[in-house]
C-alpha cells in the first residue's frame, strides 16, 4: 500500500514541519484573499493533518475530486472568476492546501514543496517591499530545508541542521541571483496584464477638489514621490510640484476637465536655470508625473497637455522613475485661444452675491488687472483670514461664506476663492493641484515628498504675461511655503503622524529607513529595461541582441562556476594534505606493531633508513612510501594522481613481523 | 645536485679530511647568503677552510688577523692625503673583497668588531661620509679561539646572531691524522687547486637558494621549533625572528646542496645545530651548546 509509503517519509512531526511551511507561504495572501478561502484551507489542513497523526485513511478519487470542483466554485463565487491575480492566487492556495490530503509518496512532498516556492513568487505580485523580500528569502530557506529533510535517510526532523544546509544552498544561490537579475532581458512591458489595485485604498490627489479635500489628505504621512536633483536643489519655497489644472467650478467643486492630449509645447518660451531631477513616482492611478515648472525635457512616454500638465502615456499603476529636465523662468500661452479664455472665465451664475459685489467695487476702485490682484492679496494678508487645518462648514454660497465670515482655511479655500474672484473680475484663472515643498533626507541626499505636503494654488492670465503662478496661501501664511506644512500648521506638527516626531533619534531612523526604501525603489525595482540597456552599454554589452546577452550570461557563469571550482579544487587539496598525513601515520603505526617506533622528532627519511636497516625485505617498499610521502607532503605542486598511487601503497603495506630479516 | 658543486665538495674533501659535515654546512652558510663563525683551538684548519672555499669558486681572498691594536680603519680602508691631485683619496681596506677571513676575531677590541660587523650586515661599507657597495658575493669567514683564552675579547650576545652558523671543526679521526702526516704539504695543495665553480655561478645559486619549496607543514614544524626555544621549557634566550630566518634560508640551502627542489624535517635537522647553538648559549657555558641544540630537536615533534 501507498500508505506505507507515506509513513516512512511523513511523520507527524514532519508534518506539522510542513503545515508551518504552507502557513509561512500563505501567510502574506491571507490579508487580501477572501475570509471564506482561508477558512476552507484551515479545515483541508486540519484534516491532513489528522490523516497523518490519527493514521486516518486517505479520502479516495471521487472525494478529492469533488474537493478540487468545491475549491473551483468557491473561487469562482468569491472572486466571480478563476483568472486573474487574486483569484489565482487564491486558487493555488487552495490546491497546495488540498495537496495534504493526498501526500502518499515522495514525489508528492516534492510536488508540495515547489508548488510552495510557486507561491512564494506570487506574493511579488502584491507588494515588493524589502520586507516582503527578506520574509520570503526566509519562506524559500523553510521550503528548501524541507528538501533537505526529504533527502535524509532518516525519519527525523533536524530542524536546525537542515535549516544551516538549506541557507547555505540559498546563500550559494545568491551570486547567480545576482547575475541573472543583472543580465537576464528585461521586457519593457510585462508580458501579462498586471491587475490594478482597489483604487479606494490609495491616498493622493484626484482630479477634482472641493472644501475639505486637501486638508484630509494632509493627514497622510504616505510618500507621493521622491526626487534626487542632479544639481543643487532649489530652495524650498520655489518647489511647487504641478499636478492637474482644475478649470471647472461648479459652485462648490472644482473639476479637471483638460483633455488627455498632447499641447503645443512650442509655446513655451523658456530661459533662466536649468534643473534636471529624477522622480521616483508612488503609484496613484492617474495619469499625471509631477513636476517642477515649466517641464522642457521631457521623460520618454510622457507628453504635456494644454494646460502644461505633464502627463505619462498611461495610468501609473507601479513604481514610476523618470527624469525631468525644467527651466524655472518660462512664458507660456502669451496669446490666449479664444475658447481656452471663455472657459477660463467660466462661472455658475447665480452665487456669492457679496463676491460679485466686492468684485465690482474692486473693478471702479483700479483700472488696471495687476492692481487688482495686488489689492485682493494685500487683502488676504492683512484682514484677519487664517490658515487652519479645521476651517468651519460652509454654506451654499461657499466663497461669500469663506471670504466675509469664517474668513479661516486651508489651501483649497484659498485658492479656489482667490479663482473665482479673479475670474469675476474677468481675468482668466485656474486652479492648480500639486505638491509644495518636500523634505531633505541628507542621508540619501534627495528629497521626499509627502502627501502632507499636497498643495493648491492659483494660475492668472495676464497680457503680455501669460499664465502666472500666484498662491493666495502665501500671502496668508508665508510659512506655509517657505518652511513647510508643520511650522504653519501647529495643530498638526503636535497630532502628526510618526514622521513628524519631535525626537530626533527616531526622526533620523526614519530618514535612514526611508532612504533604503528608496535606494530599494531606484536601484531593485527601478531596474527596468532601459535602466538595464544603459547599464549593460557602459559594459560594452549590446542589450538589444540576444546573442550578447546570452554570451554576457555564459561567461559569467562559466567564471563563476570556473571561481567555485578552484576554490572546491584548493579545499581538495586542504583535504588531501591532511589526509596524507593521516595515512602516513598509519604506516607508522603498521610498523610500531612490528617493534618500529618512528620517534615523534624522527624524518621521514631518517625513519625509512632505520628501517631498512633493521628490516631489509621492506627497504623497497618503504624507500618508495617514504619518496611518495615526502613529495606530497613537502613538494612543490605534486601531480594528482600521486595521492591515490600513495594512499594504494599504504592500503598493501601490511609488514609481519613473523619475516625476520635474513641478516643478524 | 649541480655536478660543479659535487666536485666543489669532493675536491674540499680531498684537501680538508673526514669534515665533510662541516664543509658542506660551509658551503650553505655561504649560498644562503649568510656568514660564518669557526669556533676552535688554534691549528685545527680553519684558516684553510676558509682559504680552501675561496680558491675553489674562483674567489677573492683576503684575511685579516685580529689583534688587539686593530682600528676600525684597518678593516675598512681610510683617506690618504695625495700630493700629486692635491686631495684626499679613499685607500679601501682588507674588507673590499669576497671572502673575508677575520681570524680570531675576539681578540681584536670590541669597536674593530663591530666596524666589521656592521659590515656584514649591511653589505656596504660607509667612510668618510660615502658609502660603497662590498662586491658579491660577500662572505665572512670568522674565526675565534674558546672564550676561555686569555687575552680575548668574547664577542657580545647581540653580536652572535650575526652569524647564520657557527661550527667546530673538531680534532681529526685518527684515520685521516694519519692521511695529513704522510700526505703532500696542505698549503702546496691549496696551490695547485683549480676553482671548480665561478663567482657568477655562486651568485646563481644564491638567488636559486630563497626559491627552494617549503612546505605548509614544514613550516609549522620550524615555527614549533622556534616557539619551543622561547617557551620555559628551554633555558635562555630564544631564538630571535632573524634566528627562524636563518633556519629556513639554511634548511633551504642544504635541500639545495642535496639536489632537491623542496625542504623536508632532516633538511632542518641538519643545519639547526650549526644555526641556533651559539645563538641559544648563554656567556658563561659554552660547553652545554651541544645539548641545547639536541634537546630542542628531541623536544619537538615533526608536525
Amino acid at each position: 500500500m501507498s500508505t506505507q509509503a507515506i509513513g516512512e517519509k511523513i511523520n507527524a512531526p514532519r508534518m506539522r514541519w510542513l503545515l508551518l511551511c504552507e502557513a509561512a507561504v500563505v501567510l502574506p495572501h491571507v490579508q487580501h484573499m477572501h475570509i471564506g478561502i482561508s477558512l476552507l484551507c484551515l479545515l483541508i489542513a486540519a484534516w491532513g493533518y489528522l490523516i497523518t497523526v490519527r493514521k486516518w485513511s486517505y479520502p479516495n478519487m471521487w472525494i478529492r475530486l469533488a474537493l478540487v470542483i468545491i475549491a473551483c466554485v468557491s473561487v469562482a463565487y468569491s472572486y466571480s472568476t478563476l483568472v486573474g491575480r487574486d483569484a489565482g492566487v487564491a486558487l493555488l492556495v487552495l490546491m497546495l492546501t488540498l495537496k495534504l490530503l493526498e501526500l502518499k509518496t515522495h514525489r508528492d512532498v516534492i510536488l508540495f514543496v515547489f508548488l510552495g516556492y510557486f507561491l512564494v513568487v506570487t506574493s511579488f505580485l502584491f507588494s515588493q517591499s524589502i520586507a516582503m523580500a527578506v520574509y520570503m528569502l526566509l519562506a524559500s530557506i523553510g521550503l528548501t530545508s524541507t528538501l533537505v529533510m526529504l533527502s535524509r535517510h532518516d525519519q527525523g526532523l533536524h530542524v536546525f541542521s537542515n535549516l544551516r544546509v538549506a541557507s547555505t544552498l540559498v546563500l550559494q544561490a545568491i551570486p547567480l541571483m545576482l547575475i541573472l537579475f543583472v543580465l537576464f532581458p528585461r521586457l519593457p512591458s510585462p508580458l501579462w496584464f498586471m491587475p490594478e489595485d482597489k483604487k479606494s485604498g490609495v491616498t493622493g490627489l484626484s482630479d477634482n477638489m472641493s472644501p475639505g479635500d486637501i486638508s484630509s489628505l494632509i493627514q497622510s504621512d504616505a510618500v507621493a514621490f521622491r526626487v534626487k536633483f542632479e544639481q543643487q536643489a532649489p530652495p524650498l519655497s520655489q518647489l511647487y510640484w504641478r499636478g492637474p489644472v482644475l478649470s471647472y467650478f461648479d459652485g462648490r467643486t472644482w473639476y479637471n476637465r483638460s483633455l488627455p492630449v498632447p499641447g503645443s509645447t512650442e509655446s513655451i518660451q523658456h530661459s533662466g536655470d536649468k534643473t534636471t531631477y529624477t522622480i521616483t513616482l508612488e503609484p496613484h492611478h492617474k495619469r499625471w508625473l509631477f513636476a517642477l515648472d515649466m517641464p522642457v525635457e521631457l521623460p520618454a512616454e510622457s507628453f504635456i497637455n494644454p494646460d502644461y500638465t505633464l502627463l505619462a502615456n498611461k495610468d501609473i499603476s507601479q513604481l514610476k522613475q523618470y527624469t525631468v529636465g525644467s527651466y524655472n523662468r518660462y512664458q507660456i500661452d502669451l496669446e490666449l485661444q479664444y475658447m481656452q479664455r471663455q472657459y477660463s472665465l467660466l462661472l455658475p451664475e447665480t452665487l456669492n452675491p457679496r463676491t460679485r459685489d466686492w468684485a465690482d467695487q474692486l473693478r471702479q476702485q483700479f483700472s488696471d488687472n495687476n492692481q487688482r490682484i495686488q489689492h485682493v492679496l494685500a487683502q488676504l494678508r492683512q484682514q484677519d483670514f487664517s490658515y487652519t487645518l479645521n476651517p468651519p462648514l460652509l454654506g451654499r454660497n461657499s466663497v461669500d461664506d469663506f471670504l466675509f465670515n469664517t474668513r479661516s482655511g486651508f489651501c483649497e479655500h484659498y485658492a479656489g476663492s482667490f479663482v473665482y474672484l479673479m475670474r469675476l473680475l474677468d481675468i482668466p484663472a485656474r486652479v492648480v493641484l500639486g505638491y509644495q515643498g518636500g523634505e531633505y533626507n541628507e542621508l540619501g541626499d534627495y528629497l521626499i515628498v509627502r502627501q502632507s505636503d499636497a498643495h493648491a494654488w492659483a494660475e492668472v492670465w495676464l497680457a503680455n504675461k501669460g499664465w502666472i503662478r500666484i498662491d493666495p496661501t502665501a500671502a496668508v501664511a508665508p510659512e506655509r511655503v517657505e518652511t513647510g506644512i508643520d511650522s504653519a500648521l501647529p495643530e498638526r506638527a503636535s497630532s502628526g503622524g510618526l514622521s513628524r516626531s519631535s525626537s530626533p533619534l527616531l526622526r533620523n531612523l526614519i530618514l535612514y529607513w526611508d532612504s533604503i526604501n528608496y535606494r530599494w525603489d531606484r536601484w531593485v525595482l527601478g531596474y527596468d529595461a532601459g535602466k538595464q540597456r544603459s547599464f549593460l552599454q557602459r559594459l560594452g554589452i549590446n542589450s538589444d541582441n540576444w546573442q550578447d546577452i546570452a554570451i554576457a550570461i555564459m561567461v559569467t557563469l562559466g567564471s563563476m562556476v570556473l571561481v567555485i571550482s578552484l576554490w572546491l579544487n584548493l579545499q581538495n587539496r586542504q583535504r588531501h594534505k591532511d589526509s596524507i598525513a593521516r595515512l602516513y601515520q598509519q604506516y607508522c603505526q603498521r610498523l610500531a606493531r612490528i617493534g618500529l617506533q618512528r620517534q615523534p622528532h624522527e624524518g621521514p627519511t631518517d625513519f625509512a633508513r632505520r628501517v631498512s636497516q633493521k628490516r631489509q625485505d621492506l627497504s623497497q617498499e618503504v624507500e618508495l612510501i617514504t619518496r611518495f610521502y615526502i613529495q606530497l607532503r613537502y613538494g612543490r605542486n605534486p601531480p594528482e594522481q600521486l595521492f591515490s598511487q600513495f594512499k594504494q601503497r599504504i592500503r598493501h603495506f601490511k609488514p609481519r613481523s613473523g619475516r625476520r630479516p635474513i641478516i643478524a | 645536485m649541480d655536478s660543479n658543486i659535487k666536485t666543489l665538495i669532493e675536491q674540499a674533501n680531498e684537501i680538508i679530511l673526514g669534515k665533510d659535515k662541516q664543509i658542506k654546512l660551509a658551503l650553505c652558510c655561504l649560498f644562503a647568503r649568510g656568514h660564518l663563525l669557526i669556533e676552535d683551538l688554534p691549528g685545527m684548519g680553519k684558516t684553510t677552510l676558509a682559504h680552501l672555499l675561496a680558491s675553489l669558486m674562483g674567489l677573492q681572498f683576503n684575511r685579516i688577523q685580529f689583534t688587539s691594536d686593530l682600528l676600525p680603519s684597518d678593516i675598512i680602508g681610510t683617506a690618504v692625503y695625495s700630493q700629486s691631485n692635491d686631495s684626499f683619496s679613499f685607500h679601501p681596506g682588507p674588507i673590499f673583497t669576497q671572502v673575508i677571513l677575520a681570524d680570531e676575531i675576539n681578540r681584536a677590541s670590541p669597536k674593530a668588531q663591530s666596524a666589521l660587523l656592521e659590515a656584514m650586515e649591511e653589505r656596504q661599507v660607509s667612510a668618510e661620509g660615502v658609502t660603497r657597495e662590498l662586491p658579491e658575493p660577500f662572505f665572512v669567514i670568522a674565526t675565534q679561539n674558546p672564550a676561555h683564552h686569555i687575552g680575548t675579547f668574547p664577542l657580545p650576545e647581540s653580536q652572535y646572531d650575526r652569524f647564520m652558523m657557527r661550527i667546530e671543526l673538531g680534532y681529526p679521526s685518527r684515520q685521516a691524522e694519519r692521511r695529513i702526516l704522510t700526505g703532500r704539504d696542505r698549503s702546496m695543495l691549496l696551490q695547485t687547486m683549480q676553482a671548480c665553480v665561478s663567482p657568477e655561478q655562486v651568485l646563481t645559486y644564491q638567488a636559486k637558494v630563497p626559491q627552494i619549496h617549503v612546505s605548509e607543514p614544514l613550516l609549522d614544524y620550524l615555527q614549533d621549533l622556534v616557539e619551543f626555544s622561547r617557551s620555559e621549557r628551554m633555558d635562555g634566550p630564544g631564538l630571535s625572528p632573524r634566528g627562524s630566518l636563518a633556519l629556513l634560508r639554511s634548511a633551504q640551502s642544504w635541500a639545495f646542496l642535496d639536489g632537491r627542489d623542496a625542504v623536508i624535517p632532516e633538511d632542518i635537522q641538519a643545519i639547526l645545530p650549526a644555526v641556533v647553538n651559539h645563538r641559544l648559549r648563554q656567556q658563561s657555558d659554552a660547553s652545554a651548546t651541544k645539548d641545547l641544540a639536541q634537546q630542542l630537536l628531541q623536544s619537538v615533534a615533526i608536525p
